[in-house]
């Protein structure tokens, strides 16, 4: 990092001439390097921190990195630009511990800030149908408003910098801006994976901010002993380091219902909800935004969630031999909502794996879902990975299953494209036994709905016969594919008896053809691949209803 | 609702019900839909018209039930249970206008059974609810959009009043520079 060459001091003027007048300035190419290292590990605890504490209030989905993305993109350019008008006007020493220390000051502020900016925008009552264009614009408002101007001033520090360090020197201009860019980007790397990996998991987010805020009040101080300047005002941002702290609004979504957990885990920002539905207590499994919507279900006293989508997988044993057992794949198990449901619909014995993405939602599953229960029973379950990798890596161990149920939404609004493409299909059809079912839970408003038509119309390539099974009073389907003959599962609902405590307005519908829709296979042109899927889209124009 | 059960072949109601009650919705709607084709054929019309509109409303074609009862004329249009069956319908597809006019029309109604008056009411507090969250929703946006102008509005007015300064700033150097 350092050069060989003058480390000592340098007489300069304000305008960079050397010889002036004005104040001496130390140009530790150290120092240098050390402050472009701590601006730039800020700006990516900044830019990855500010998805984490967006997340509880509109989400992590791509708008929502997008947003975040391009208002840093948008503040560092702006920075960029100021920083370096300032610094050819010889400013750039003066202002520079300010910069940084108002930069701190403003990072310390956004755990206080973006809580309370969502809770002004969004309303108590916002139905998942109506939230996409919500978030997504309530995140680029309050990007702009909570992180442009911090960023606008570790924009300007680089430019700063370079200034500072070829005052005098003209000759290694090129020398000190590699320096600066070097160990900025250096800086941007620790800040990167720290940040996800091990901030923000280990100390929460407010700590993360107030970390971030820290470091660059203590380069703003390290600027000021290389420009001798005074060194409270970039200190003076501590003043409102409390703000980190302060207690946050409750969850919009909360209403009257009471927050049992709250977690934060690598992936997402998890809450246990607890409210009283019938005089039962039910539990609920919310990530993120949460809305209306959940990702595990829990009601005291029964398996069964009271006619909701979770309760449609469990007519699914039905299709079996009753009197044999069944393996079955839960993949995304949450908190065991769906492994549940079929077990206590099997007459037969259920040998079941389930699978989940977030090893988080599996210790909250044990200690407010009861999973430790299926546990006991000899259901296996799998934390940390993604469904995908499961699927591609089971096949080597040749397990083959009766029934694999896909439950793996995302930010409520997504299922994710490397889970509903033709090569995940021919994945799980592989993983299959020759009678095996593959069933996935579809958000859809219509039956003729974008993403429940795309993806119905893709599986129904690899199936023989692929049907999906409307929940009433719900925006979810049941789709079904397998290799036997058309209306199977009505055909064995109508011939059979509900199990006990199962939604009588669910069964009745599953006794019912008309609930089914049978599909066929999309053109090879429509169908969703791996590197060609339009879901990202179908899913923005099922909900952008607002607009 | 009166049929000839005996004779189900002359009685397409009995025999759609029959089918119904075996879980076969499907043929039971072609069947009533094939036989309301000739209303003057059929002992009770009315009732075979409100079973179709039931059978594709339970089971969510209200797509389906929305064309045939808009194709059907004006035969049926003044029903109040098939009126309410179409608000329902209307409701489902988010056309919350034609729906909240199609349950004032049942409440209007003076032959409308009670149980369906009580219905139409439940529907017209829960269509008042979804309006509600729209205009919720609305507000809301409105209010990310305030936002994303007042950040906007804000960072023209930095860059503005920053270029103001630096070529103040500017004029001082050079003054300073041509002094010297």
């Amino acid at each position: 990092m350092g050069t060989p060459r003058k480390r000592g001091k340098v007489k300069v003027t304000e305008g960079g001439q050397e010889g002036g007048p004005s104040s001496y300035v130390k140009h530790h190419h150290f120092g240098i390097g050390g402050i472009a290292f701590g601006s730039g590990f800020s700006v990516m605890v900044l830019e990855l921190a500010a998805v984490r504490v967006f997340a509880p209030h509109f989400g992590d989905s791509v708008p929502v990195w997008t947003n975040v993305i391009g208002v840093i993109l948008l503040g560092l350019a702006l920075g960029a630009w100021f920083g370096g008008a300032l610094a050819d006007r010889g400013l750039g020493t003066k202002i520079l511990p300010f910069l940084l220390g108002i930069a701190g000051g403003l990072s310390f502020l956004v755990p206080f800030l973006v809580p309370r900016i969502a809770q002004w925008i969004l309303p108590e009552s916002l139905p998942l149908h109506l939230a996409l264009p919500v978030l997504v614009e309530g995140s680029l408002g309050a990007s702009l408003f909570v992180f442009l101007p911090p960023i606008i001033l570790l924009g300007a520090v680089p430019p700063v910098l370079i200034r500072m360090g070829s005052m005098g020197d003209q000759k290694h201009v090129g020398r000190i801006s590699g320096t600066v860019y070097s160990t900025g980007t250096l800086g941007s790397l620790g800040g990167t994976f720290l940040t996800t990996h091990w901030l923000i998991p280990s100390f929460g987010l407010s700590t993360t901010f107030a970390l971030s805020g820290g470091i660059l009040i203590l380069v703003g101080l390290g600027a000021c002993l290389l420009s001798r300047g005074p060194k409270i005002p970039p200190a003076l941002g501590v003043l409102v380091l409390p703000f980190c702290f302060l207690a946050k609004p409750k969850p919009v979504w909360l209403g009257k219902g009471k927050l049992l957990a709250e977690s934060t885990s690598p992936y997402q920002e998890l809450f246990v909800k607890e409210s009283q539905e019938n005089g039962k207590t039910l539990r609920e499994l919310k990530i993120n935004e949460g809305l209306d919507s959940f990702h595990s279900i829990y009601i005291e006293g029964t398996p069964f969630t009271n006619g909701r989508y979770y309760d449609a997988f469990a007519l699914l044993p039905f299709l079996f031999d009753r009197s044999k057992a069944i393996s079955v794949l839960s993949l995304g198990c949450g908190g065991g909502t769906i492994l549940r449901c079929i077990q206590a619909s099997s007459l037969q014995r259920i040998r079941g794996l389930g699978v989940e993405l977030d090893p988080e939602v599996l210790k909250l599953g044990r200690k407010f879902f009861h999973l430790e229960a299926l546990e006991k029973e000899g259901q296996e379950l799998l934390g940390g990975l993604d469904a995908r990798i499961f699927v591609n890596h089971a096949k080597a161990s040749k397990k083959t299953f009766d029934l694999i149920s896909l439950d793996t939404y995302r930010n409520q609004f997504y299922l994710p494209a490397h889970l509903a493409s033709l090569e995940f299909f021919q994945r799980v059809h592989a993983l299959l036994n020759p009678k095996g079912v593959f069933a996935l839970n579809i958000g859809d408003f219509k039956e003729d709905g974008p993403v429940l038509k795309a993806v119905a119309q893709t599986l129904a390539k690899v199936f023989k016969t692929v049907e999906s099974f409307r929940v009433q009073g719900e925006r979810n389907f049941l789709l079904i594919g397998h290799e036997g003959k058309p209306y199977r599962l009505w055909k064995q609902i109508r011939d059979s008896h509900p199990p006990l405590g199962l939604s009588p307005k669910l069964w009745a519908a599953a006794g019912r053809d008309l609930s089914y829709s049978q599909w066929e296979a999309a053109s090879e042109s429509d169908l969703l691949r791996d590197y060609d899927s339009p879901l990202l889209l179908l899913h923005e124009r099922m909900y952008e209803r607002l607009r | 609702m009166a049929f000839d059960r005996k004779n189900p072949q002359k009685d397409p109601l009995g025999k759609a019900l029959q089918l119904s009650s075996k879980g076969q919705i499907k043929a039971a709607t072609h069947l009533l839909k094939k036989a309301l084709l000739r209303p003057k054929e059929l002992k009770n019309p009315l009732a075979c018209a409100r079973n179709l509109g039931f059978f594709l409303l339970q089971n969510g074609k209200e797509a389906s039930f929305l064309s045939w009862i808009q194709g059907s004329g004006l035969t049926w249009r003044d029903d109040p249970f098939l009126l309410l069956l179409q608000g329902k319908a209307f409701f489902r597809q988010e056309d919350y206008k034609r729906a909240e006019a199609s349950y004032q029309k049942v409440l209007r109604d003076s032959k409308a059974r009670n149980p369906w008056k009580q219905q139409a009411q439940e529907d017209l507090k829960a269509l008042l609810k979804a309006l509600d969250e729209i205009h919720q929703a609305k507000g809301a946006l409105n209010r990310a959009r305030l936002l994303i102008g007042g950040g906007t509005a804000i960072l023209i007015l930095f860059v503005g009043i920053s270029l103001i300064i630096l070529k103040r700033m500017e004029r001082r150097l050079a003054k300073k520079e041509f002094k010297g």
